[in-house]
């Protein structure tokens, strides 16, 4: 359930939602018990709360996903320099935190399920419903986008 | 192969989701190419920073009762309705089968969260123990030297593994010595320091998977507890030490 939770929470951003998204994949994980196919149980749930948290998303917030990341606007840092201080702020688990909160949700579901819960990409394309290829650009965009703001100093992060 | 191609199969490589051939491909190529091999350390600093637990989100308790009671709630509807109808699931229509899938699923949920935690428990209970077995017995040290260079050589035929032997000393923290034992089913070097009055244990063995794991801070009985590993190492400190030292010293022995 902790695996669940952590996800639908990382994908609606507050807990009242999570609360409500977790209760009612599971529920509904419990009630579709005739469609498990066998496989991983994790990742089939995890398929089921995703799909609950999108759901979620699109009914209550259509607009707030158009605006993308875009490595061009923010420029992207030079981390091949020093890569211990890439991640100078990361230290700070809040500052890390609201770095992941500003991926766009798919980048952050793609992060959040291969770095926090330790998917492999065959397991995150199968959950989240797209190519391999796919996952694995996702969780290089997710990355970059997070070294960048990690390693900008404090005022600039907030413009991200 | 060029930077530019190691840098769109870098984070494959990272995660491990590389065929052989390519994986060698990128081996090569970051043997020779320090720009590309700082690339990839440094996305192994943010997976170990992301890896922190702190970043995860615990299911809230009243969350997981409510879970609880809702689904053996729909169990029970769900056996009263079969009664009625015939269901289009033929296989559900066996009365007890809901309530054996409800069962299904919360064993499933508590096998998912459950064995981590009880793991972890169960390495700080026996940590512990050695570390207070190891100052009750009064078998602190089979080899005692403040000197590295007798300490490391000591477990060579002893153990299938050569711990890491650091000296502090100049830190504050002085290599007093190293002794077998017993951990997590498995044979692991205990290496001594001294803090004023106090003893730090340090227990070295070799990681099970080969991830790198940023220190946690645990407490047990009064006892300070801080885990990390790297690569090749499992390492555990334990200390009647303030919990701030202790990190100390993890974070001067793992950067020395």
């Amino acid at each position: 359930m902790d695996a669940a939770y952590n996800l639908a929470r990382w994908l609606t951003g507050n807990d009242r939602d999570a609360d409500d998204v977790t209760q009612e994949a599971l529920l509904r994980a419990f009630r579709f018990f005739s469609g498990f196919r066998g496989g991983d149980p994790k990742a089939w749930l995890l398929t089921i709360v995703r799909r609950s948290a999108w759901t979620w998303l699109r009914r209550n917030r259509h607009s707030e996903e158009s605006v993308e990341y875009d490595d061009e606007l923010h420029g992207s840092a030079d981390l091949s320099a020093n890569p211990e201080n890439a991640l100078l702020r990361a230290g700070d688990i809040e500052t890390v935190r609201q770095a992941i909160e500003l991926l766009p949700t798919a980048l952050r579901e793609a992060l959040v399920l291969r770095e926090l819960e330790g998917c492999s990409y065959k397991e995150i394309a199968d959950i989240s419903g797209v190519p391999i290829g796919t996952v694995m650009s996702r969780i290089s965009r997710a990355r970059r986008q997070l070294q960048t703001v990690l390693s900008a100093p404090p005022e600039k992060g907030d413009a991200a | 192969m060029n930077c530019q191609q190691i840098e769109k199969l870098i984070h494959a490589y990272h995660d491990g989701e590389l065929d052989i051939g390519a994986t060698v491909q990128v081996d090569e190529h970051l043997a020779d190419c320090p720009r590309c091999a700082a690339l990839l350390r440094s996305l192994s600093s943010l997976s170990s920073v992301l890896r922190n637990e702190a970043l995860r989100f615990q299911t809230p308790s009243a969350l997981r009762e409510r879970i609880r009671a809702a689904t053996a709630q729909a169990a029970e509807a769900e056996s009263e309705a079969e009664v009625d109808t015939v269901t289009r699931q033929p296989w559900l229509r066996h009365s007890g089968w809901a309530i054996a899938a409800a069962i299904a699923i919360v064993g499933l949920i508590l096998a998912l969260q459950i064995p981590r935690r009880r793991a972890d428990d169960r390495m700080i209970a026996e940590i512990t123990s050695s570390h207070v077995r190891s100052l009750m017995a009064n078998h602190l040290m089979d080899v005692a030297s403040t000197d590295q260079h007798t300490v490391k050589p000591w477990f060579v035929g002893k153990l299938d593994f050569a711990p890491p032997v650091k000296d502090l000393r100049a830190e504050g923290f002085p290599l007093v010595g190293g002794r077998l034992d017993f951990v997590d089913g498995r044979p692991a070097a205990a290496l001594v320091y001294g803090r004023q009055k106090h003893v730090i244990n340090l227990f070295v063995w070799p990681a099970k998977s080969s991830g790198a794991a940023e220190p946690r801070a645990a407490e047990s009985n009064g006892y300070h507890l801080v885990r990390w590993s790297n690569p090749e190492m499992s390492f555990w400190a334990v200390s009647d030490l303030n919990e701030k030292e202790l990190l100390e010293f993890v974070k001067l022995w793992s950067a020395s």
